[in-house]
């Protein structure tokens, strides 16, 4: 392979540095990015360890084609042991931290240990430094990569930054680089608060070398192209991930006053249309043609001036639908504050909805929350629970401990209203009308979670013999259906986490799109890029190997097959409003259960979704772990 | 002309150009109508 790939471990409680060419056998069964770091994930932690220990081990993956010029090939992939969940700790961050990181030589680091002052890591061509990090301990994430900049007089350098959040533990804290790409999801940033990492800097000039470069340059363009000819990708581009806002609201697909509701009413200020009002222009990622990110200016009202980037369609749920907040301006305000203090949109939205429908029902008083009258609509409260939380202060600190803890503390039958999976809070989608997105939220590695398998084509009523030829087996055109929507489910697995291991987008690969990118075109990048013939049929066992090592981590921690389940009410309270098609489903649970072992059989698990020792002999993970790296 | 997939019924119908309101032929929802491109439609919600 010409991509040889290199690792570095870094010790930061004893200093010790060292880095490694990473093996053959690994760089063929894991590929790159969050394959490799699954692997040692696996690999290196010891059953049940605090999450939050120097033995914790935090794990950054640049994707294989990470650096080609096409598909958004700037993804990152970063692991852990996950303090909110105990579970698979797994989020997927974008901008341009990880062609840089490849630039310096290095495509993996391996960080384990505990600083005993806060510092940073610089890592330049083939060197890594421990940097004394105590002038950006209290800086919010923007101020602390323009510090780093300004320290090393590079104007280029790309940083992964954690907030106040990160340093104050948050369970949910992210990571950061730039304006607002952010590893979000299992609390990673929370890792890094926990060794004193404040941040991870890369600079480098190192030039990669690809096997077939100028066939690699044609075919990427063609990538370019079929890409932003779709329908999707051309409404991408006007109006980012918010654009999906239009066809789940209209429907009632939406989670509204945490879960009382499927659609919001009077939500038009929310329309991505409306962003217009506030954009400056749109930018992107690095290797992205469609660029979905606006940047966005306040210039009026009580927090003006203010300038963010943003938001995602998951921002509209998390600080409109869920908390019934109606305009637009309350979205870019919280959005704001989030990426700043460094802690996920999605889990920071999901538990103050969870909070205000607890005070709504009496469950929480006002003596309980310090005061703040968490009702719906009160924008107010809610830029203070971020606040809050962030800092540890009030009722923020029991938020933000999660849900497991919170209900723990809170109980009165709080978790009844609680809208997460495995400990991790689910977006603002409501999929009692789409068995296919309610199993993949029951069974995602990480809790609750549309990146890990979401069909979203699902939505489309696609013709049934385009859907056989795509997964590969009969699946119902109709959403509302649960006839073949395991084998979708177990299709989008696979083709994520193999799109997560090269490092490409999962936006320019079949999510919202049929017509993207799948298996061929990663099979023929992964040749001309690299002089290796992975065919499809290798690329999908790939994916499945390591969803299957995911299980497997999962399993040893104490998962099992009651965690790959749903919140009660997505069994027993139909949708109240929505078009007919949405309107008063809810999840049939004989049926989802036969989903379940359906989806078992498909990845080759007993149906106690324990991976049967057949199946990992054919993966080749009967001997895990196996301790390569 | 552009087309849209209706999110009630699913059926795929025309609108024409620059439109701000359409209704499915088939199970007569009412839209509104925005575009992200001169030639491409999406629906914006309700009408």
């Amino acid at each position: 392979m010409v991509q040889k790939r290199k690792i570095a471990y870094i010790n930061l409680t004893t200093k010790k540095l060292s880095q490694k060419a990473m093996p053959k056998k690994i760089r063929t069964m894991y590929i790159g990015g969050r394959g490799i770091d699954m692997y040692m994930l696996y690999n290196h932690l010891k059953p049940k360890i605090d999450p939050l220990s120097p033995q914790n081990v935090l794990l950054v993956g640049a994707g294989l084609l990470g650096g080609i010029p096409c598909l958004g090939s700037g993804r990152c992939d970063i692991a852990a042991k996950s303090p909110l969940t105990g579970a698979v700790g797994d989020s997927n961050i974008g901008g341009f931290f990880a062609p840089e990181l490849r630039f310096t030589g290095f495509d993996h680091l391996a960080i384990t240990g505990k600083a005993e002052k806060p510092v940073y890591l610089l890592v330049k061509n083939d060197e890594i430094e421990i940097k004394e990090a105590s002038h950006l301990w209290g800086k919010d994430t923007f101020e602390t990569q323009t510090i780093i900049r300004k320290d090393q007089d590079d104007e280029n350098i790309k940083s992964l930054v954690i907030g106040v959040a990160g340093e104050n533990l948050v369970k949910f804290a992210n990571i950061l680089t730039g304006m607002k790409n952010s590893a979000g999801r299992t609390g990673m940033g929370c890792v890094m608060g926990s060794k004193n990492l404040k941040a991870i800097a890369a600079r480098g000039t190192t030039p990669l070398e690809f096997a077939h470069p100028d066939r690699l340059l044609e075919y990427c363009r063609q990538m370019n192209d079929m890409i932003t000819s779709t329908r999707w990708s051309k409404a991408q581009s006007r109006w980012g991930t918010m654009i999906i806002y239009s066809n789940t609201n209209t429907t009632g697909l939406i989670r509204t006053r945490n879960f009382q509701l499927n659609r919001l009413e009077e939500g038009q200020d929310l329309e991505p249309e409306n962003i217009d009002r506030y954009s400056i222009g749109t930018s992107g990622c690095y290797g992205c043609a469609v660029h979905c990110r606006h940047r966005y200016v306040l210039r009026e009202g009580p927090h003006a001036p203010l300038y963010g980037e943003g938001p995602e369609y998951t921002s509209l749920g998390a600080f409109g639908t869920m908390i019934d907040c109606r305009k637009m301006e309350t979205i870019l305000v919280a959005n704001h504050l989030v990426n700043k203090y460094g802690v996920d949109t999605l889990e920071t939205g999901g538990l103050i909805a969870w909070a205000m429908e607890l005070y709504e029902k009496g469950i929480l008083n006002d003596k309980m929350t310090d005061g703040l009258k968490l009702e719906w609509g009160n924008e107010e409260a809610l830029y203070e629970m971020i606040t809050n939380i962030a800092h540890r202060k009030g009722f923020g600190n029991t938020l933000a401990d999660g849900f497991k803890k919170a209900i723990a503390k809170i109980g009165n039958g709080s978790e009844y209203y609680a809208i997460q999976v495995k400990g991790m809070s689910n977006l603002h989608s409501d999929e009692r009308p789409t068995p296919s997105f309610a199993l993949g939220i029951a069974t995602s590695t990480r809790g609750a979670d549309h990146l890990r398998s979401r069909p979203a084509i699902d939505m489309y009523g696609l013709p049934e013999d385009l859907l056989e030829e795509v997964y590969g087996g009969p699946v119902a055109s109709e959403y509302n259906s649960y006839y073949g929507k395991p084998r979708m489910v177990w299709w989008q697995e696979r083709l994520y986490a193999v799109t997560d291991s090269i490092g490409l987008c999962k936006f320019q690969t079949v999510f919202c799109s049929v017509h993207a990118p799948q298996w061929k075109e990663f099979s023929k990048l992964i040749q001309l890029a690299t002089g290796v013939e992975i065919s499809e049929t290798q690329l999908m066992e790939i994916g499945e190997r390591i969803y299957t090592i995911e299980r497997l981590f999962n399993l040893r921690e104490g998962f099992s097959r009651k965690d790959d389940n749903l919140p009660e009410r997505y069994f027993k309270e139909p949708t109240p409003i929505g078009l007919p098609v949405a309107k008063n489903k809810k999840i049939d649970r004989e049926k989802f259960s036969k989903m379940l072992d359906e989806y078992y059989k498909l990845h080759g698990w007993g149906n106690d979704g324990i991976p049967t020792a057949g199946t990992l002999k054919k993966l080749g993970l009967d001997k895990e772990p196996s301790n390569l790296i | 002309m552009s087309e849209v997939r209706c999110l009630n019924c699913l059926k795929r119908f025309s609108v024409r150009q620059k439109a701000e309101t359409a209704t499915c032929p088939k199970c007569k929802t009412k839209y509104r109508i925005s575009w992200p491109t001169p030639n491409q439609a999406k629906i914006r919600g309700l009408a």
